[in-house]
């Protein structure tokens, strides 16, 4: 019986490594060791053996019936693997046909600046504040020691509304509020819209600045520079070159202006920055006595400064974007872009 | 303002090149905002003097001339006939260049070789017109540059001076300033005038009014003078510096004011009635004629120069017709004064009138600087025109001229700058600067400033000047002490912030319009005759009127995008509107927006329906949902830019927070639109005050739902939403919520109705219901829709 089995053991591994399909295997396993199989026939004259002989040819059929069962898992695993891989192979999708996407919205190239430099200041210690866009003549200029006849609001082309109210023409406006509401220490800066009477390549009538200023015990110029620089090279990068030169407003004494290093030509001289390698960013300076005097502040008690940047201008600088009018067309090839 | 580099020279010693000369000015805080050549751009192009000129062989228009320089001769070709032998020339020599971009080659013209080309003025670029070749001088070397000859090597700057430094709009102010901050040195002009004609006092009798805004008056009489064209250097001066040449009497007027500063005023005396001058302020009904040919109503804030007669100048502005210097002119009086600046900017802008003359008076001029201005001018008339100066001045000057001084301490410096001063520094830049200080207690000094700096007033204008030599870039960069706190942002930020994140993550773009529109944009959102926020200067008509709303800039910004083919359009703007109100008007925050188009972009995988008002509508929802404001209620409502079918309001807390909808038919057909637009505008003011204050958790249920659908027909005209809330308050604590997931009008569904099909989830905190509690409720809810609304179920199911 014993030979009889390896026989079929065998038969079976040939027959089995033979088949050339899943199917055919199934049905190699049905025939060798399924219920009705040869080997469940050598269980059924399993009984008609000695006792003693029974024990090992039982053992002998079990192995048998392990060997067969194995390989025929072995050729199913392998059909199994060689079916997933063509599977793998076919069932695919062109990766470069477009997603589906509903499209990002964006925020204006302006916002996005705008965003930046609130946060900037944030991390600084400034808080937020705003203020009205058609005001009063008198925190516009009055209150910032720029008095009606005043030849320096020349600089500055106003839109009125009538002899006492006008559209803001710098954020500088929120300055004298806030002093006025409360005390210091202060450290505010006030983003927003202003308006100036000026419309050509350069200007348009309605633009967006971000005033800063701080008010304590004890300020100098020296933090006035500090603080800037501070924001500069977060603003446009550690190792960008900045120089502070002397200017003229009415309600900063000394004034600044501050240059950084052309950020298109580094310095070399290009059309952007009029060959001068240096482009206007901010303007600055100590606050004046006299507008503390205004909000009823001791200019001995207290000093502080003050500054002021215009966003498209940064924008322009740091986007590439060489007409100031684009963002106002609103034109959304444009807006899509940033 | 343009200044000429040669005449800066003119006034200073060791005068840096021009590239370092602005970086010195720019850095001290008078921005030099460009460098040009001027007239430098003539190589090669020397002095000469025609030999013979002969007749071309070969064309009669045309002459063949030999002409020399120092060292050679040359023969050229020349189309003028002007010159003669023995003239000096202006010789173009081969290689050179002219400006116009013109290069000069020996080049045969008509079969004769020409090997140069004599130049005409206009050729070099130094007038307007000419009439044949420039001849020179008889006294002019042969073989020099001609650019040194004509002192055509200059440079132009192009300045900006800060409206307070008024001592910086002359040449001379200039030069003192450069010997400031560059350490040249400066010198004077010496001015002699020589008076060969009789007492002035003979001539003209000047008053001051009392009360008048003038300080000083000076004046100089120069008779018998022959008024003619300027030498071409003056003209050339002259307008290199924006300013036209008339004659030569007034272009020395206009000369010492762009030398000194003070502007002067020349009057043809024999035209003067009563050889008089009064300086007073004007009468009412008076009126002057001025130079530029206009009649100047007058009245008593303005103040003039009147003679015998009547008006005959606004004082420190402009001269007046009938008393102007002209051909037949044979005595000018002279005028150098000191108006007030507010005066005289009064006057000004009440004559709408401003002229070179008025832009110094109004920052201040240096009243001690008068009379030398009025000599120099009075000088070179005599030189230029020829005559005789009267002996004697004018000179009404009633309260000297005290100099300003005030104390400067340096502890308050050095606080205010962040840098260590010592008193011996302070001193050197003030003497630099032509202060005088003494010391008049440790740490204290007492500053007396000139005459021209009438800009310094107090202390802090003293620190600004320590600070500017001492230089900005030298003060070290330090940051604040005391305390860093972080900032705070307000609400309106933190609202502003929060609807701008929900709407770009919905796919729109944000905008940004101008704030004022036109009066047909304004009109646009009714109600007719509505007053607004009105500009009294507006730029154009395009911009007369503070918006009351954003969209019609938004259905603006759509019919521009749609002409550039852009037809995908979803845009926001969150921006105030105008309400007028009390001495400020209301700035009300709003956030709006449009959409047209499909609903999604085009795209092989999308599905390419058009917009609804559900979508507009699920974006308000959106919104407030983000600004967790729960609780919006939406009700049909009507407005004049929406489809009165299409177009509802959303309240929040009974407050209207905002309106949605379809456009109207009439604004699609406004803005030439295809299709109507979807529009939102939210009043951000109208919620602003319950936003920021988050949501609570709520626990998750531990016990099962049990959910059941129910099917009906429902007349058409009911709100889906009355019929929600009627379900909804039928059992508040075991409904949990309900699901509307089908509609369906038309097919066997009778006209007039409209088909529903809702999905009910009940549940309890407490307990898992029985499926028998559970049908209890739902036949309650079947039983409301048949009685209440008359509905007809047509099935139910559940699960
Ligand atoms: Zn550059």
């Amino acid at each position: 019986m014993i030979e009889k089995l390896e026989n079929l053991l065998k038969e079976a591994s040939s027959e089995i490594s033979k088949a050339d399909s899943k199917e055919k295997v199934l049905l190699l396993k049905t025939r060798y060791v399924g219920r009705k199989g040869e080997i469940a026939s050598f269980l059924k004259d399993l009984g008609g053996l000695p006792a003693e002989e029974r024990k090992a040819a039982g053992e002998a059929i079990n192995r048998a019936k392990d060997a067969i069962e194995k390989e025929v898992e072995r050729l199913l695993a392998g059909f199994d693997e060689r079916e997933k891989a063509l599977l793998l192979k076919t069932d695919r999708v062109d990766v470069t046909l477009p997603g589906r996407r509903v499209p990002l919205g964006k925020r204006h190239p302006v916002t996005q600046v705008m965003d930046s430099v609130e946060a900037i200041f944030s991390g600084l210690g400034f808080d937020i504040a705003e203020g009205p866009e058609v005001e009063l003549d008198y925190y516009n200029f009055e209150a910032l020691n720029l008095p009606k006849d005043h030849p320096a609001r020349d600089m500055q082309d106003t839109f009125y509304i009538n002899e006492e109210v006008l559209l803001r023409t710098h954020t500088s406006a929120v300055q004298p509020r806030v002093m006025e509401r409360e005390r210091p220490p202060l450290r505010v800066i006030a983003p927003g819209t202003v308006y100036r009477r000026d419309s050509d390549i350069t200007h348009t009538p309605m633009f967006h600045q971000v005033e800063g200023f701080m008010v304590d015990k004890g300020v100098r110029f020296s933090d006035l520079k500090g603080i800037l620089t501070q924001f500069l090279h977060e603003l446009f990068g550690e190792n960008t070159g900045i120089r502070f030169r002397p200017s003229f407003f009415p309600f900063t004494e000394p004034s600044a202006e501050v240059d950084i290093r052309c950020v298109i030509c580094s310095g070399s001289g290009c059309r952007v920055c009029k060959g001068s390698g240096w482009l206007e960013i901010l303007g600055a300076g100590m606050i004046h006595p006299e507008v503390f005097r205004t909000v009823k502040y001791d200019p001995e008690e207290y000093t502080g400064f003050a500054f002021g940047l215009g966003i498209e201008r940064i924008a322009m600088l740091k986007f590439g974007i060489d007409d100031l009018r684009l963002f106002f067309e609103n034109d959304i090839r444009f807006l899509r872009q940033f | 303002m343009l200044f000429s580099y040669n005449w800066l020279k003119e006034y200073l010693d060791r005068l840096p090149e021009p590239k370092a000369l602005s970086d010195a000015l720019t850095m001290s805080g008078t921005e030099v905002e460009s460098v040009t050549p001027a007239g430098a751009l003539l190589s090669n192009v020397v002095t000469a003097q025609v030999l013979n000129c002969d007749k071309h062989p070969n064309a009669d228009k045309l002459q063949l001339c030999s002409v020399k320089t120092d060292r050679e001769e040359f023969s050229i070709v020349c189309g003028a006939k002007n010159m003669l032998p023995g003239d000096k020339v202006v010789l173009a020599l081969s290689g050179a260049e002219l400006p116009g971009g013109i290069k000069i080659k020996r080049s045969k013209i008509r079969g004769v070789e020409s090997q140069g080309m004599m130049c005409s003025e206009v050729e070099l670029g130094i007038k307007e017109t000419s009439n044949g070749i420039m001849i020179l001088p008889e006294d002019t070397p042969l073989g020099k540059d001609i650019t040194e000859v004509l002192g055509l090597n200059d440079f132009m700057m192009e300045v900006g001076i800060t409206p307070n430094r008024a001592d910086l709009l002359s040449i001379r102010g200039l030069a003192r300033e450069i010997a400031a901050v560059t350490g040249a040195a400066f010198k004077e002009k010496a001015v002699t005038v020589e008076e060969t004609g009789g007492p002035v006092d003979d001539f003209v009798q000047v008053s001051i009014e009392t009360g008048a805004p003038c300080r000083r008056y000076t004046a100089r009489v120069i008779e018998g003078v022959k008024v003619a064209p300027s030498p071409d250097a003056i003209k050339r001066r002259l307008e290199a510096h924006g300013i036209r040449s008339i004659n030569n009497v007034v272009d020395v007027t206009n000369l010492v004011l762009l030398e000194t500063g003070q502007p002067l005023h020349a009057f043809d005396l024999d035209k003067l009635s009563a050889k008089m001058i009064d300086v007073r302020l004007a009468g009412e009904n008076e009126s002057v004629e001025t130079i530029d040919g206009k009649v100047r109503k007058l009245d008593p804030t303005m103040l003039v120069i009147a003679d015998g007669a009547g008006p005959v100048a606004l004082a420190g502005i402009m001269g007046g017709k009938s008393s102007e210097v002209g051909d037949s002119t044979v005595t000018v009086l002279l005028e150098s004064a000191w108006f007030e600046p507010s005066a005289v900017r009064r006057t000004s802008k009440k004559a709408g009138l401003s002229s070179d003359s008025s832009y110094r008076f109004e920052r201040g001029v240096d009243m001690e600087g008068v009379r030398a201005a009025l000599d120099m001018a009075a000088s070179l008339i005599n030189k230029l025109a020829g005559g005789r100066v009267a002996s004697g001045v004018v000179d009404i000057y009633p309260e000297e001229f005290k100099p300003a001084s005030m104390d400067f301490r340096r502890k308050r410096a050095e606080e205010l700058l962040g840098i260590e001063l010592t008193d011996n520094k302070i001193k050197e830049i003030f003497n630099r600067l032509g202060i005088v200080a003494e010391e008049s207690s440790e740490g204290v000094l007492t500053a007396t400033v000139p005459s021209y700096r009438g800009d310094l007033k107090n202390e802090t204008d003293l620190v600004e000047e320590v600070a500017r030599i001492f230089g900005y870039n030298n003060i070290p960069t330090t940051l604040p002490m005391g305390q860093l706190m972080p900032g705070h942002t307000g609400r309106l930020f933190n609202i502003r912030n929060s609807v701008k994140e929900i709407l770009t993550n919905h796919g729109f773009l944000e905008v940004i319009n101008y704030s004022f529109v036109s009066r047909e944009m304004f009109a646009l959102t009714g109600p007719e005759g509505k007053t607004g926020v009105t500009i009294l200067n507006p730029l154009s008509e395009d911009q007369v009127l503070m918006r009351d709303s954003l969209l019609p800039s938004l259905l603006e910004n759509l019919r521009k995008n749609l002409s550039r083919k852009n037809e995908q359009v979803k845009i926001f703007e969150f921006a105030p509107v105008y309400l007028p109100g009390g001495k400020l008007p209301e700035e009300k925050w709003r956030a709006s927006g449009l959409m047209y188009g499909l609903r999604w972009d085009e795209s092989w995988n999308l599905t390419k329906d058009g917009l609804d008002f559900y979508d507009v509508k699920g974006v308000v929802e959106k919104v407030f949902e983000g600004l967790s404001l729960d609780g919006c209620e939406v009700k049909r409502a009507e407005g004049v830019l929406f489809h009165p079918g299409k177009s509802a309001a959303v309240t929040f807390e009974g407050k209207v927070a905002g309106m949605f909808g379809e456009a109207h038919p009439d604004v699609v057909r406004k803005f030439d639109l295809k299709k109507a637009p979807l529009l939102f505008e939210l009043d951000i003011d109208a919620v602003i005050e319950r936003y920021g204050q988050g949501r609570k958790y709520k626990t998750l249920p531990k016990f099962p739902e049990s959910t059941r659908d129910i099917a009906f027909i429902v007349r058409e005209d009911i709100p889906y939403g009355e019929i929600i809330s009627s379900i909804e308050e039928l059992d508040t604590n075991l409904i949990e919520r309900v699901e509307l997931f089908d509609v369906y009008c038309g097919g066997n569904i009778p006209p007039g109705t409209r088909s529903m099909a809702l999905r009910i989830v009940y549940r309890s905190m407490e307990r898992t219901l029985t499926a028998h509690e559970v049908e209890e409720i739902h036949s309650g809810v079947s039983r409301r829709l048949a009685g209440k609304f008359g509905a007809e179920v047509r099935g139910e199911s559940g699960s």
